[in-house]
């Protein structure tokens, strides 16, 4: 595009955030304001410590020096007392991929037992999977020690990710931001229209500085839209879906456009990964958002997330073959990562056995500008509240 | 027993060859005396037709011939088509699947006006009822007949081959639906018992059906016709009345405005992606609806002032809408209603982003595109195409820090003195618009440098839309284009001095009735004048034989 353009489309979008921001400001009061947002990516915040230059997720780098995991040895892995050999090669030679007898099921029943290592990762010894031996982490100091966790790009110490160390160097999960294979086929369902997130930011004083805001987070019933360029088109409206555990009104404070929790907080929200309308529940969370200049939002959230949650929502839980093919097509030893998640959780201990339940984990968020509409479709969001009650009288839990 | 399509169609062929050849070879009423306009059918007219004859959900599959906008409206063109060799094929194709359908097993019993003796063989008398029955309704009048029995004859030897009653219906109902006489509007005019010559009956009925519903004479106002009774002044006025107080009316409204706003052209824009990421064939069709729903709610449900369509700030959004415009959708039905903020600066139908995007460059707005638009569709003035030598490579260089905006650009190019008589015309009123970028959403600035809205329109200064829109429905030239595009639209001949008066008097009668397009509709399709035959300028022999020679197609059909 000629300079002269580019410059012009700048300036032209500015001009229409600025005037979108004045529609968007719905008056409740004097100084009352709001903003609305889709998130158009999220992804565990995973730190591609490499070389400038190296551009493949399976190079060794100061994340991981031994490089990614290998390619699971499923000949060796597959092979049980009930299984030989000569049938693990069998299911895996190419030639019988059509045999109306094999299921992708081989993969998960493997345990001693015949155990679904999906439901029961454990049935298996621990492979002892490659963690992350790097420094440097995307996060926050959740627990408030800067003794303990990595070093944040930006210096910051006590940096909690430890999902990172657990999960940063399998080949599908490593790269740089919106460059790891794994995120982009979650966030291409995402933005394929499997499901929605939105968010609703209000205050009373400033948008830039306001420090007794709210950001409200919820699933959406309605399916993003991508605009000529195959980016998600902004401005679309969004109505509340009142799922009622995947809703999330947060206490947050705004200093010179840069969004922070006010105390730790539970959040609940869709799953960004979601095969199944799953939960992501964050304990202990914070989220450092900017409001960009463009209107645009992005920034981190961070929080203890339960590791059975976390292992589910990749293993399928038993109801799929999403296991299968996340092992398969992601070359990840699930039990293996269960493994690692359950090694490096470092939050909320089981009362009874002192073990660690829940990991520190960290989500890149990006979003664009949207219109958030009541679940009814009658007006749009002007605070952030929660819709529990409008759920249908079935998923109504609370 | 069904055969494959092309077995199907080959037979089809041979036998329609065989059809027009004997139907050629006898008289016609197509080339009979008398013949004053031949008058091509729209392809929104065609499907309205298949609509309400077949009833909905006949999907009409393939292209139809290309129109041509004469006068600025393509009803006016659509007097100078003919059919080429290929369109000829294109209607075969289309007629042959809308056939199919029509006559598809859970469609025939509503469709078929009566029973077969036995489904696997002719049947000569049901299908002449049924060809009757379509013929009536497909040629705009009664069949001769000559024209039934040549189909039946078609229908009963199809049948044998097929073994299927309905088989030959299909054939027989192909044959109807390539027939000149349904694909031409051939408007016939006759002695008038007063002196002088008069559209006949079913000519009057098929221009009040083509312009008040866009579509075929149902069987109320062909009765009118074919009992002469729609001669009679009250008849005429009690047919009118019915047909305007038909919600079917919305569809005439909208055809008459789709050309006069040029919509059919929307198809081809395209915008550049990285300007107008927003920008899709989506936004068109949503646009394009936009404006025609707030044409007809504002003229239909509302019977407002046409004028005010320049200034209204109500308008109808989807969500694809919505979210163009950067305003929120609630999801209370499919299009729902919006009112702009006046702050936002939209006002009337000009400052939506259906004429927007379409009166731009692919790169940029167009201030010179849209006023000459404004000047040729809602004013009526014609401007002359630009010199072929001009120079624009002072509106095209958008570097140059000494004129950031298109309007000091352009007025640097209209200093020019080749250029300056018609830019100084039309840029006005396009600069009115210039807030608007090439896809219609709101700027303020470009390059940094504030955009300036303000124009002289005669001698007062207006200010954006808003004021280019109070100066429109302040001019009386607006509504007098209105009324010389809605007579040729629906004549099918330009306003020409001949009828000065009569377009006066409907002028005159708009503004009586506080320009409602309502009474303007019925004094017009109640006025004598309306169907007046005019004096010919080429004989409708000479410009059948002139079709005949380009088309290459049957002389009988043309």
């Amino acid at each position: 595009m000629p300079r002269g353009d580019r410059m012009r489309a700048g300036l032209g979008r500015r001009a229409k955030w600025l005037v979108l921001a004045s529609i968007a400001l719905w008056p409740m009061s004097a100084h009352a304001w709001t903003r609305a947002y889709v998130i158009e990516w999220f992804e565990p915040a995973h730190y591609f410590d490499v070389d400038e230059g190296v551009t493949s997720a399976e190079a060794p780098g100061r994340d991981c020096p031994k490089g990614a995991n290998p390619v699971p040895d499923w000949k060796t892995i597959l092979v049980t007392s009930y299984r030989t050999r000569a049938e693990v090669e069998r299911f895996l030679d190419p030639a019988f991929r059509n045999d109306p007898n094999r299921s992708l099921m081989t993969y998960a029943i493997r345990g001693p037992r015949k155990e679904d290592v999906y439901l029961n990762p454990e049935a298996v010894p621990d492979p002892k999977v490659y963690e992350v031996e790097g420094t440097v982490a995307y996060g926050f100091d959740l627990d408030e020690n800067d003794k303990t966790g990595f070093r944040s790009p930006s210096g910051e110490r006590g940096i909690d990710n430890a999902y990172y160390k657990a999960s940063g160097c399998f080949v599908h999960w490593r790269g740089r931001p919106r460059d790891a294979a794994g995120f982009k086929y979650g966030n291409d369902g995402m933005r394929d229209g499997d499901f929605t997130i939105v968010m609703v930011l209000s205050g009373e004083q400033d948008p830039q500085d306001d420090d007794a805001a709210l950001l409200g987070i919820y699933p959406a019933r309605d399916p993003m839209v991508k605009d000529a360029n195959g980016n998600i088109a902004s401005e679309y409206s969004f109505r509340i879906d009142p799922v009622p555990d995947q809703q999330s009104v947060i206490p947050v404070r705004i200093k010179d456009g840069v969004v922070e929790t006010r105390e730790p907080f539970t959040v609940q929200m869709p799953d960004w990964n979601s095969f199944q309308r799953a939960t992501l529940t964050l304990r202990k969370s914070r989220l450092r958002f900017e409001l960009k200049p463009d209107g645009t939002l992005f920034g981190l959230l961070g929080g203890y997330r339960d590791v059975t949650e976390h292992y589910r929502a990749w293993s399928g839980n038993g109801v799929s073959r999403r296991g299968a093919l996340v092992e398969v097509v992601g070359r990840i030893n699930l039990p293996g990562w269960w493994y690692a998640l359950r090694r490096r959780a470092d939050g909320f201990p089981d009362p009874k056995t002192g073990r660690n339940t829940a990991i520190s984990t960290t989500y890149h968020v990006s979003a664009i500008p949207a219109f958030v509409i009541e679940p009814d479709g009658a007006r749009t969001v002007q605070a952030p509240t929660l819709f529990k009650k409008l759920a249908p009288a079935a998923a109504a839990g609370d | 027993v069904r055969g494959s399509t092309a077995s199907r169609r080959s037979r089809a062929l041979v036998a329609v060859t065989l059809w027009v050849a004997s139907a050629c070879s006898g008289s016609s009423a197509d080339s009979a005396p008398g013949v004053v306009a031949l008058r091509r059918v729209s392809a929104s007219q065609y499907e309205q037709i298949v609509t309400d004859l077949f009833g909905p959900g006949i999907e009409i599959t393939g292209r139809f011939e290309p129109d041509v906008r004469r006068d600025g409206l393509l009803a006016l063109g659509s007097s100078a088509l003919s059919v080429t060799a290929s369109g000829f094929e294109q209607y075969y194709a289309i007629a042959a699947s809308v056939a199919d359908q029509a006559l598809a097993e859970q469609r025939r019993t509503a469709v078929v006006p009566c029973q077969p003796a036995d489904p696997k063989t002719a049947d000569p008398a049901c299908a002449a009822a049924f060809v009757e029955k379509y013929g009536r309704l497909l040629f705009r009048r009664p069949l001769a007949r000559d024209e039934v029995e040549a189909r039946v004859a078609l229908a009963a030897e199809a049948a044998a081959r097929s073994e299927s009653f309905y088989e030959g219906l299909e054939l027989a109902l192909v044959s109807l639906m390539i027939s000149s006489n349904y694909l031409f509007r051939v408007e016939r005019s006759e002695l008038d018992p007063s002196g002088g010559l008069r559209l006949d009956a079913s000519t009057k009925a098929a221009r009040l059906s083509s312009l008040l519903w866009n579509t075929t004479p149902d069987d109320a106002l062909l009765q009118a016709a074919e009992t002469g009774a729609l001669h009679e002044d009250a008849e005429l006025r009690r047919q009118v009345q019915r047909m305007l107080a038909s919600p079917r009316l919305e569809a005439g409204l909208r055809a008459f405005f789709r050309d006069v706003l040029h919509f059919e052209l929307l198809n081809e824009v395209t915008k550049d992606a990285q300007l107008y990421p927003k920008y899709s064939s989506v936004v068109a069709r949503s646009a394009e609806e936009e404006t025609l729903r707030t044409i007809v709610d504002h003229l239909l449900v509302r019977e407002a002032d046409y004028r005010e369509l320049f200034t209204t700030r109500e308008t109808y959004l989807d969500r694809t809408l919505a979210a163009a415009y950067g305003t929120p959708y609630l999801f209370d039905e499919q299009w729902s209603r919006h009112t702009f903020d006046e702050a936002e600066g939209r006002a009337g139908i000009l400052s939506r982003i259906a004429f927007l995007a379409l009166f731009s460059h692919p790169g940029d707005s167009s201030p010179t595109k849209r006023g000459v638009a404004i000047l040729e569709m809602l004013k009526c003035e014609p401007t002359p195409e630009p010199p072929a030598n001009v120079d624009f490579s002072i509106v095209n260089d958008v570097s140059n820090p000494s004129l950031p905006t298109r309007r000091a650009r352009l007025l640097a190019h209209s200093t020019e003195e080749s250029c300056s008589g018609c830019h100084l015309k039309s840029d006005p009123l396009g600069l009115a618009l210039e807030h608007f970028d090439g896809m219609g959403q709101i700027r303020r600035t470009e390059n940094g440098a504030s955009i300036d809205v303000n124009v002289e329109l005669g001698d007062r200064i207006y200010t954006g839309a808003a004021g280019l829109g109070a100066a429109l429905h302040d001019d009386p030239s607006v509504t007098r284009c209105l009324v010389e595009q809605l007579y040729g639209y629906a004549a099918g001949r330009s306003a020409d001095p001949s009828i000065e008066s009569f377009i006066a008097r409907l002028h005159d009668v708009l503004a009586r009735n506080g320009h409602r397009v309502k009474a303007l509709l019925e004094h017009l399709t109640t006025s004598p004048e309306f169907y007046r035959v005019p004096e010919p300028q080429q004989s409708a022999a000479e410009r059948i034989a002139a079709s005949a020679v380009r088309s290459r197609a049957p002389l009988g059909e043309l």
